[in-house]
Order: C-alpha cells, then structure tokens, then sequence
C-alpha cells in the first residue's frame, strides 16, 4: 500500500451533493414555454425577410412623372417628351435607314446629366403586367442615348425606341438605368417614369402616330 | 543433380557475389536460443512499469475509496476582523499606542471554503446582454473589415502623384510629359452652348518593350476638377508606332463645361478599366 501512494495518484474528494431542485410552479413553466415559443416563431419569421439573391442585386430606384428631375447618385434624368411613330427614319452621313415597327413605336425622349462621373444609360419599358421591353434593335443605336456618355455640367438629350403594343401602355413605366453588368456593384441606381397612361389615351396616342419619324444618326 | 556439376544439388542457393537490393544476402545464423521448455518469467517485482505489485495469493481486500491523507495543515491566513469603531482615525505613531485587538485562536480544523457571494440577478441579465451587444458588434465589425479588405484589395485605392508643370512622370513603362491644353471650335456648340472642346498634346516615351502597347490601346484618361467631377478624354490621334526610347504625342479632345476650361487637370490611368475605377497608381499633371 505504501508503495502505490507515490505511484497512483490521489482519488479526487467526492463530489459534493447536488442541492434538490426548485420547485418552479407550473404557471412560470406555460409562461416560460410561451414565451420560447413566441421568441422562435419571431426568429423563424425574421428569415422572411432576408432578401434572395435576385433581390440583393436590385437596383435602388427612384421615382415620378413626366418632366420630373430625378437625381441618383450616379446620373439625373427627366422624361422630356413621349411620342408615336410608325417608321423611324435614321439619317446618316451617307445613308437613310427606314425602320418599320410591328405596330407603333413608342419615342422616348430622355434628359440625363452626371453630378461627377461620365456614364452610360440604358433604358426599358416595364408594363403594368410585368412585361418588359428593351428598345429596338431596328433602330440604330447611334440614333439612340444608347451609345452617348453623359457628363457632368450639361444636360444631353436623347430618344429611345421601344415597340411595344399600344393595349400593354396602360400603367407602363420607362425605366432608365445604368446598363447591367455581369458582375458589379450592387445597389446600383436607376430612374422610373410613370407615363400615366390609361388604356384610352394610350390608344389614342398611338392612333395618332406620326408616320415617318426623322432622327439623324 | 547433374554429372557436371557435384555441387549442384538443385536447391537454389544464393549468388556468392556481392549482395544486392536485388540478390539476397546470406540469412545471418542467429545465436540459439531455448525454446522448450519456455524460458523462466520475469521474477516478479522486476518490472519497471509503474504497476502496483500483485502479491500472490488473493489481493487484500481495502477500501474503494482511500482514506484521504492528511494533509500538512496550510497556513491559514488571518481572518480580516474590522477593528472596533473607536471615532476619527488616529495617526500611526497614535495607532501603537493602542493595544492591538487580541489575535483570534488559530482554528484547529480548516476553515470552511469561501463562497463567493452571489451576483444580484440585475447585475447578471445586464452582464448578458452588455455581453451580447459587445460580441454582436465585434461580429459585426469583423464582418466589415473582412469586407473593406476584400473591396481594397480587388479595387485599390487611388494613388495619384501630382506631376508639375512640364515635368516628366513615370507611370505603367513609360514617362509621361503634358504639353500643352488648348480650346478648340465644337462642332455643336450651337446644340450644347455651355460647354467647350479642349485638345490637350501628350507626350509618351516607352521604357521598355511593353511601353509600345499604348499605341495601340491607350491610357486611362480623364480630366478631373477639384471637387472630383471626372470628363472624358477621347484620343484623337495615336502615334502609330512607339519605339522605346523615343517620345511618341498623343492628341485628344475632351469636353468640358465653359467655366471649367482653366480649372480641369489631366489624369492619366495605366489603362482604361482602372481609369474608369480610378483605383491603383495614377499622375495628374498640373496646367
């Protein structure tokens, strides 16, 4: 015995007694239980807000009317004028190109400047259905804002062409918005117009379309 | 067995050459060793492993849990005793004077463990949640340093060096010189009246081999006022061929507004994806 003391070591002193439980009464244990609940269901319900991948990559848009100056921090815009036409005329150098539209096409014309850097913008019609349409690609894009840079300290001036059926106008909005790149930034800005159409006047308007539409390009 | 050969007794038998990885070696004969009857066990209490020895015979039979050892009794520290309240503090030399309270008895048996006192319950629920909040906001912050790295490292921060007038600049394998900036007529400025057509005169001279390739894809190029407002700068004509060593010019344009035409400053990017970043090393040339 006196030799395993050095060898062994010591047997650790007995656990002390556990002390014998509360008594919790039961009204605390159903509110207790009540409130866990009420805590994880407000957990569970906060995940409906976390935003889908689609959603992150959302723009931030600001919105209004005809010839209302909206400003983003990358670009400002105001929709200037909105027009019908049948054929859209693009006169070049050189040459004229005649582009004839299914039904009519919708003319945008857009004002933009920058407040710091040289940009680009594009622009798309989104109906009140959800459709949406990007402009034509009969129309040049050298006759469109397309292709132009928009800078700081001037206002420039441009079309879009979009041909969209006159009975999907009703309640459209024209968006413009810097042109979506594979990988960016997020939160990127972009500008909507209510055109304030009802289905009669867009009709009407497009009735009323011009037939030939002249642009240089 | 062969008539040849009376020490072929075909068992094979290893080569008398040198041994190899290939050829083994003779079996080296090992030294005898008795087998049978087993060899005699270890004497008992020669093991150097730790082991309490086992006695023969049956085990004695003791206690599952051993008595404690006594312990040698630890000093035990002078129990704090507030001294008597006895009117204002006296001063030390005052203090000796007073007779000492009795020292208490030294307690035979060791003195119960201290417990802590409890902590007041107000006090743990505020110790949760500070630590809550500080653990939150450390998680939080990691999360945007981690961020802020990622962003720096895939976009650098601008490093613009500001390059005097007339001077000379080394940037991307090739120095740079601004020769001059001067208006030109637009040719719609009766569209856009408030705006004005500058020509600025470049000057490059390649370094090396991979200076040249600004002939074909020119610099990142901007003019930039004071308060960071940035206006395209097109190049308007090329050098066709640069040669290291040799000064090449560049001719641009550039639109600017009117009031701006004395304030605007070239900036010059390696190339046009870190112009339009304006992200890593760039020069800016003073008028």
């Amino acid at each position: 015995m006196s030799a395993a003391h050095g060898l062994v070591p010591e047997a650790p002193a007995a656990p002390l007694r556990p002390l014998p439980p509360r008594r919790v009464p039961l009204w605390r244990k159903i509110v207790g239980g009540v409130v866990g609940i009420a805590l994880v269901s407000a957990a569970v319900y906060a995940q409906t807000f976390v935003l889908t991948a689609d959603e992150k990559s959302d723009p931030l848009t600001v919105s209004g009317g005809m010839h209302d100056e909206l400003r983003t921090s990358h670009f400002s815009a105001r929709l200037e004028r909105v027009e019908f036409a049948r054929t859209v005329r693009v006169k070049k150098q050189y040459s004229t190109d005649d582009a004839k539209a299914d039904e009519t096409f919708m003319i945008v014309k857009v004002g933009l400047t920058a407040p710091r850097r040289p940009t680009q913008v594009t622009s798309f019609v989104l109906t009140a259905d959800g459709l949406r349409f990007e402009p034509t690609d009969r129309v040049s894009l050298s006759a469109t804002l397309g292709d132009k840079w928009i800078q700081p300290g001037w206002w420039r001036s441009g079309l879009f062409f979009f041909d969209v059926p006159a009975d999907k106008l009703a309640g459209a909005r024209v968006v413009v918005a810097e042109p979506k790149t594979l990988f960016g930034d997020d939160y990127m800005p972009e500008t909507s117009f209510d055109l304030g159409f009802d289905r009669p006047k867009a009709r009407q308007m497009a009735g009323a379309a011009k037939d030939v539409y002249e642009v240089s390009g | 067995m062969s008539d040849q050969n009376p020490e072929d007794t075909g068992v094979w038998s290893p080569p008398a050459a040198e041994p190899s990885w290939f050829t083994p070696s003779k079996r080296l004969p090992r030294p005898d060793a008795r087998v049978w009857p087993p060899p005699e066990r270890e004497p008992r209490g020669s093991s150097t492993v730790p082991i309490p020895v086992i006695e023969d015979g049956p085990a004695p039979r003791r206690p599952t849990w051993p008595p404690p050892v006594p312990t040698p009794p630890a000093p035990v520290p002078q129990p704090f005793t507030r001294p008597p309240f006895s009117g204002p503090p006296v001063p030390p030399s005052a203090a000796a004077a007073v007779p000492a309270p009795p020292a208490p008895p030294a307690p035979a048996a060791p003195p119960p463990k201290r417990r802590r006192a409890p902590i007041p319950k107000v006090a743990k629920i505020g110790l949760q949640i500070a630590g809550a909040v500080g653990l939150t906001a450390a998680f939080l912050a990691m999360r945007g340093y981690d961020a802020l790295q990622r962003y720096e490292k895939d976009v650098p921060p601008a490093n613009v060096q500001q390059v005097s007038a007339g001077q000379e600049a080394t940037l991307a394998d090739a120095k740079w010189r601004l020769i001059g900036v001067s208006t030109m007529t637009d040719p719609q400025a009766a569209q856009q009246p408030g705006r004005t057509m500058l020509r600025i005169e470049l000057q490059a001279t390649p370094l090396n081999a991979d200076g040249t390739r600004f002939a074909l894809t020119p610099p990142g190029l901007y003019l930039a006022d004071k308060a960071g407002r940035t206006w395209m700068v097109e190049p308007w004509k090329s050098p066709e061929k640069l040669t290291p060593g040799v000064a090449g010019r560049f001719t641009l344009i550039s639109l600017v507004p009117k009031e701006m035409v004395d304030q605007v400053e070239l900036t010059l990017w390696p190339n046009p994806y870190l112009g339009r970043q304006q992200s890593g090393d760039a020069l800016r040339f003073d008028r």
